[in-house]
């Protein structure tokens, strides 16, 4: 691979997400063949997949079967639900996008997760934990938690990101010194 | 159903659009919000908005030849309707409206 061929993997995502654009497609390689770095253009590819997966119906509900299955893993099987924890973390990262959007139903969320995990987490017997594994338990069933209520909140969040739309733009800066 | 209000981000593509002129295709519109409104943005968000843009009759495109630092993929040129044109007029009446007579906007710069 050339320095001014983009990465095969990050292409391949650009061209899945850009949902046939081609002139995007060719934007894309274009700005990195004069000189954008392969952080930038896999920044690109990151971004249109996560706006791709909110705005598609069906990778939605992909992943809503997804949050639902991993969160009953992650309560149901202790034993397997370190790989659960792992998936949860992901989802919580994707859904920092929703920070700028929708900052209060983040935050509700949150706080409804943690209000419901709290307490489970008294009444258990973490004085016979490690450590390690009493972190880990708290982290699990905040998780667990959040995925429960996330689950919940789709329809309400569906409803919210249908009006602005997942490429919506935060408001303009405006910069008077140019 | 016709638009009766521009988004702050749809005007903003407008001028670009209009400020580069013939050239106006993906790269030279995210250049020139780049450099004249110094703010970055998602190329994939351009698209998004002038694919609206277009479904509204506010810009039209056209497709040039493709070529190879594209990786053999065309660009795709757009142009201001004159009922852009129109919009974006009204968007900077309504706007110099609201602007004017603001106590707290007259006599300095902070």
């Amino acid at each position: 691979m050339t320095p001014h061929t983009p990465p095969r993997l990050a292409a391949a995502l650009i061209r899945l997400a850009a949902n046939a654009n081609d002139a995007l497609v060719g934007d894309l390689e274009e700005q990195f063949r004069s000189g954008r770095s392969r952080r930038w253009y896999w920044g690109q590819a990151a971004r249109m997949l996560m706006a791709r997966c909110v705005d598609d119906q069906r990778l939605r509900l992909l992943m809503t079967i997804a949050v639902l299955l991993v969160t009953s893993l992650s309560v149901g099987w202790w034993g397997t639900s370190r790989l659960a924890v792992l998936l949860l973390l992901g989802f919580t990262f994707t859904s920092w996008r929703l920070w700028r959007l929708h900052r209060t139903t983040l935050v509700l969320l949150y706080a409804t997760s943690v209000a419901l995990v709290l307490p489970n987490w008294m009444m258990a017997d973490t004085l016979v934990m490690s450590g390690g594994d009493r972190l880990f338990w708290a982290i699990a069933r905040v998780l667990a938690g959040y995925g429960v209520v996330g689950v919940l909140m789709v329809p309400f969040l569906i409803l919210r990101l249908g009006r602005s739309g997942p490429l919506a733009e935060p408001p303009i800066a405006l910069s008077l010194t140019r | 159903m016709d638009r009766q209000f521009l988004t702050d981000f749809e005007l903003i593509i407008l001028l670009a659009v209009l400020r580069v002129g013939d050239s106006a295709y993906g790269v030279s519109i995210a250049n020139e919000i780049e450099q004249t409104g110094g703010r970055t943005v998602l190329l994939a968000a351009i698209y998004t908005a002038l694919d609206r843009l277009e479904d509204n009759g506010l810009v039209t495109s056209s497709y040039g030849d493709p070529t190879p630092e594209r990786g053999g993929r065309a660009k795709r040129f757009f142009k201001v309707t004159p009922k852009g044109l129109k919009a974006v007029k009204e968007t900077q009446r309504s706007f110099v409206s609201l602007w004017s007579g603001i106590p707290q906007l007259k006599g300095g710069t902070a």
